[in-house]
């Protein structure tokens, strides 16, 4: 008995709007991402004479920064560090999490019990901290906190093909496989992959959020980007300081990041939503 | 004989309570060993990163060197490390010369008040909000509800904290914008409200989602169907849906104070609070490294604690729930938090 | 006696009708409390009829029509309040699944006071309440997941009778049971009945179980009433084509010889002294069995009898702790299971289903459509999904796979439980041709003893891990010795 009011079902719509503003959002960060030129030539030429002008002055929409460089422009500029990280975390994790979460659930026994405590005490750390600590003491740049990010995310992929993979084996149509005397590999890929790809799908498009996160909290702190670069975590620490003069500077790379995030997790929820 | 105690088998208690502590120490030993090992990781040489923003003359780092053992092994240095910190005993910081513990004791207060403050605000909020959201189903506060919580658990909790920060103490003057105020206790709550506000927003937002689909999972479920038929009051229908959802709302209590823990740090930095968080902040910014490890390896074990401590509430409460869903249930298939 | 009706009922999901029912109306009609059945197949709107009468109807769910309780007016769309006048005091439930029927974190002596109207909870006796469904007075201090299945139905009804009503709706309440079971509760209903003056609705998709224990009869089809009247007439003379159908579907109601007991084959198949445990439990003890060639032979046996780890022995996908399992025809036997939502891969069309097995033991692809023919599937459905077929045409898919390796035994384990009754019928139909057209012999496995009576020439039946009994149908059905055959075959 599939409920669907009317209350329920203006409540589908709305959630399918959501959707649809959620993905004219992301092809729009990803034009920025792609080519941030086109958009925003020059974003870091300094003018400092002009510093912290307030938003809407001339020229300006959103104002400058303590530099005198445009907010706006540095706005579009920063998206590509904002994002280039997440996804590398997302297709990192998730590549992990094919190989060793298929071995754990495919295989079982002794290979799954060392990957299930590997996951297990991965997953009890506590994966921003490490990554601010390992980023201040080791001091690597940003893809070295990309790695580490990619260890740490990585437990909830191998969870997840993991416990997918055993749900698959035990359906009759993979038992079928086996009596026909199909090969291990043949099942994985032809029968067990097909039927998984969309939670791990989901999963990506949710690491990304994770890991845009993750990131731009890391940039925040100042660490993972050089001073001067283009960061919507930079720009918000660097702003805050300038949030008497010119508040937008720092809201608007909040505003940012936040909408980014949200968009992210809506179109991964409701994806999951729609194929259930 | 099996010894009961309520609906509790002592026997199956005890051994879940062992296996769930030697999880924990497992937790801790190999945190402990990463966060020590970083500084090997580093590269160049180790002496050098521990004379943090210091001259490096030869004289200093050969004196380092002799401090901190630097000429022994690995394993030996890291056993007199976690021998240290077993006494609270972290070193000296590099930065102050000061003891390491005596830097951070007047910090850890500060942002244990605040984490407890946002674990009621998010706890009686968060779980509020989730029933109502559940039994308004479909309705406008249901959407209203769900459309926060999903920005909650999107936004990180910096980019949060700044927009309530300009909003409610920059323009509309509400609140304090930066510090602990004057050391009254009274102006210090005052003072730590916007941030425990903030901090409260991520992880009650995960509460209001975990609680509202237990909820609507009770909800839907032949018991309720079954209490209703009977003409039994609704007090007593809700009464009995939230006891069957309580171990899945009670076990994301972990996965809420990891995750308020893990958020501190940036919150603490957003409001200039002068807690562990910023200490972190600022110390890793100076290369003060036993002040950096002390502080991480702290956070982490209260982490696993917290989780450890709740995993066992849960399971005194309900075991069969625990043995149906495993040892360490973290929400849903998507469930986790920013820690 | 309470006295219902309802005229102009509309029950709507998304616009559309799912019940439509001009007129209907219960009690008033007999001198003693009667006994009313409402039949009709999943989805034919006999559960949303009733939780209409009772404001339960599912989120969601739009409900239109005037209703009258003892000839007072009654909105269907009254508050949760008013309604609540109506449930328990006047109407009383009894679900169908007794596994979630109760909440699991309360004690059933708990859950059966909750129900008590607060003027008699003083003088409540649960002891008593207990007694009246024919369960001990400790169960009063027990979690339903302590109990069994049928002691939980038990208890259920128990709750339902606490809130003393006046009219007793059981909705499919035995379905989820074993027959033994089944039949218990349905005496513990009529036994009730008699005692408190209680009319009942029995709410069922099997025709049988109607003609056996009510009175009056409703026929539902498609969301509307197709016939009503006192049971043995309409059973005896049905006017629609619909109830004619049902009735013409139901196997034991239909007279027929019992399927020829065939000898001489050779044997095939032979399972000797074969033990197996998972634990501590044992789930088989000591089993033989043969099959033959070209023979259908039936294996019956309750949840848990263990019938099903035979199959899986069989069929090679686990292997006994002791015994033998010798099978001396060419490759290797093959199983079809019961769900069909699990049968065959989502993401395969049928296409590459049975060319898959084609291909894996080498048999030229151009036998495709043979066996789409052979299994009376339509060849459009080749580049279907499973998502966009039905129940009765997965498990013809997955028939078809398993004869693509022209095996010489296949295992169908509950292969049409899941199926509504003329699906089963014709799928049966059709294992009793491909026995006859390519010498298959049949191992079929099932709870269902309507099944065997139609299909298999031999019958073994198992109980807690053990055969029990074997023999020809007619010999099982007939004249038996065995008793739990006999209370097998007379609760059936």
């Amino acid at each position: 008995m599939s409920a669907s009011t009317p209350r329920l079902r203006q409540g589908a719509t709305l959630a399918s709007a959501g959707f649809c503003i959620s993905l004219g959002i992301l092809a729009v960060v990803l034009a920025f991402v792609l080519f941030p030129e086109a958009f925003a030539p020059n974003a870091l030429a300094q003018d400092v004479a002009h510093g912290g002008l307030p938003a809407l002055s001339s020229g300006h929409p959103l104002g400058t920064d303590a530099l005198g460089r445009d907010v706006l422009k540095l706005l579009i500029a920063g998206s590509r560090s904002a994002l280039a990280g997440p996804l590398a975390i997302a297709a990192g994790s998730m590549a992990i999490g094919l190989l060793l979460g298929g071995i754990a659930g495919w295989y079982g026994g002794a290979a799954d019990w060392i990957i299930s405590r590997y996951a297990d005490l991965t997953l009890s750390m506590p994966s921003l901290l490490l990554a601010i600590v390992a980023a201040g003491i080791i001091g690597g740049g940003y893809w070295v906190s990309v790695l580490i990010m990619v260890i740490l995310y990585s437990p909830f992929d191998i969870r997840l093909v993991r416990s997918a993979v055993m749900q698959q084996k035990g359906m009759a149509y993979i038992e079928s496989a086996r009596l026909l005397g199909l090969g291990a590999r043949r099942i994985l890929v032809r029968h067990i992959f097909p039927n998984v790809t969309l939670v791990i799908f989901v999963n990506f498009f949710l690491n990304i959020a994770y890991g845009l996160v993750s990131m731009s909290s890391l940039s925040y702190l100042g660490l993972g980007v050089s001073p001067g670069a283009a960061d919507w975590g930079r720009q918000i620490s660097d702003g805050r300081a300038l949030l008497f003069d010119n508040p937008a500077c720092a809201l608007s790379a909040g505003a940012a990041i936040i909408i980014t995030a949200v968009a992210v997790n809506m179109v991964g929820r409701q994806i999951m939503e729609r194929s259930l | 004989m099996i010894r009961q105690w309520g609906d509790v088998n002592i026997r199956g208690a005890a051994r879940y309570i062992a296996k769930r502590i030697a999880e924990f120490a497992v937790s801790v030993v190999a945190l402990s060993f990463v966060i020590f090992s970083l500084l090997y990781i580093a590269p160049g040489d180790p002496a050098r990163s521990l004379v943090g923003t210091r001259k490096a003359t030869p004289e200093l780092l050969a004196r380092i060197r002799e401090q901190y053992h630097l000429d022994d092994p690995f394993l030996s240095q890291y056993g007199r490390w976690l021998e240290g910190a077993f006494h609270f005993d972290f070193g000296e910081s590099i930065r102050s010369g000061a003891s390491v513990s005596d830097t951070i004791a007047p910090h850890a207060v500060v942002t244990f008040e605040l984490v407890l403050i946002s674990l009621a605000i998010s706890a009686v909020v968060g779980v509020a909000c989730g029933i109502a959201a559940a039994k308004g189903r479909g309705r406008l506060r249901d959407g209203a509800i769900t459309v926060a919580a999903l920005v909650g658990t999107s936004a990180p909790s910096y980019a949060a904290g700044l927009v309530f920060l300009y909003v409610f103490a920059l323009k509309l003057g509400l609140f304090p914008i930066y510090g602990i105020g004057n050391g009254s206790a009274a102006d210090e709550l005052w003072h730590l409200a916007l941030p425990a506000v903030t901090l409260a927003f991520g992880v009650g937002a995960l509460l209001v989602q975990i609680t509202r689909s237990a909820m609507l999972k009770e909800a839907a479920s032949d018991y309720t169907v079954f209490m209703r038929a009977r003409a039994i009051s609704p007090l007593r229908v809700t009464a009995a849906q939230m006891k069957n959802a309580s171990p899945a709302i009670l076990t994301s209590a972990g996965l809420v104070l990891a995750g308020l823990f893990g958020s501190t740090v940036l919150v603490e930095s957003v409001f200039s609070i002068p807690g562990l968080g910023n200490l972190l902040a600022s110390s890793v910014t100076f290369h003060d490294v036993p002040v950096v490890q002390a502080i991480a390896l702290l956070l982490a074990v209260f982490i696993c604690a917290a989780s450890t401590a709740v995993d066992i509430c849960v399971y005194l409460i309900n075991p069969s729930w625990v043995q149906r869903h495993g040892v360490r249930w973290k929400g849903g298939r998507h469930e986790r938090i920013h820690a | 006696m309470i006295n219902l009706s309802v005229k102009n009922l509309k029950v709507g999901i998304g616009g559309a009708d799912i019940l439509d029912v001009p007129a209907f109306c219960i009690g008033g009609i007999a001198e003693h409390a009667p006994r009313i059945g409402i039949v009709g197949e999943s989805g034919s709107g006999k559960t949303m009829l009733v939780r209409s009468l009772m404001g339960l109807l599912p989120a969601g769910v739009s409900v239109s029509g005037s209703y009258a309780i003892d000839g007072i007016g009654f909105s269907l769309n009254a508050k949760e309040r008013e309604w609540r006048g109506v449930r328990g005091a006047r109407l009383g439930m009894v679900m169908q699944d007794p596994f979630t029927a109760l909440d699991p974190l309360k004690k059933c002596g708990r859950q059966i006071l909750d129900g008590v109207p607060k003027s008699s909870r003083a003088s409540f006796d649960t002891r008593a309440a207990l007694a009246e469904v024919g369960l001990a007075a400790d169960i009063a201090g027990r979690y339903p997941r302590e109990l069994s299945g049928g002691q939980r139905q038990r208890v259920v009804i128990a709750a339902a009778l606490a809130t003393e009503p006046q009219l007793l709706i059981a909705d499919e309440a035995t379905t989820a049971l074993d027959v033994i079971t089944q039949k218990g509760i349905l005496d513990l209903l009529d036994e009730i009945r008699e005692r408190r003056s209680m009319p009942f609705v029995l709410i069922t998709h099997n025709i049988r179980l109607v003609y056996q224990r009510t009175d009056m009869l409703i026929v539902m089809d498609g969301g509307r009433i197709v016939e009503t009247g006192p049971t043995r007439e309409v059973i005896a003379d049905p006017q629609s084509a619909y109830t004619r159908a049902l009735i013409e579907e139901d196997r034991l109601l239909r007279v027929s010889a019992y399927p020829e007991y065939r000898v001489g084959g050779p044997v095939i198949l032979k399972v000797q002294n074969v033990e197996k445990s998972f634990g501590a439990v044992k789930a088989l003890r000591r089993v033989d069995i043969e099959v033959c060639e070209g023979e259908i032979v039936g294996i019956v046996g309750e949840s848990g009898s263990g019938k099903t780890t035979l199959a899986r022995i069989v069929a090679g996908l686990e292997s006994a702790d002791g015994g033998d399992v010798k099978f001396f025809a060419e490759g290797t036997p093959k199983i079809v299971f019961q769900d069909p939502y699990s049968s065959l891969n989502p993401a395969h069309t049928v296409r590459f289903a049975i060319e898959e097995a084609l291909a894996a033991f080498g048999r030229p692809l151009s036998e495709l459509s043979e066996i789409m023919d052979l299994t009376e599937l339509d060849d459009s459905l080749l580049d279907r999904r499973p998502a966009k077929l039905s129940g009765g045409q997965r498990q013809r898919v997955a028939i078809a796979r398993a004869l693509a390796t022209h095996p010489s035994l296949i295992v169908f384990d509950e292969s049409v439980s899941a199926l509504d009754i003329a699906t089963q019928n014709r799928i049966l139909g059709m294992i009793e041709r491909l026995r006859g057209e390519r010498q298959l012999a049949v191992l079929f496995i099932t709870h269902d003893l309507s099944v065997v009576r139609m299909l298999a020439g031999r019958i073994y039946v198992m109980h807690e891990g053990r055969i029990v009994d074997s023999g020809s149908a007619e010999h099982i059905f007939e004249d038996s010795k065995a008793g739990y055959t006999r209370a097998l075959v007379s609760a059936s």
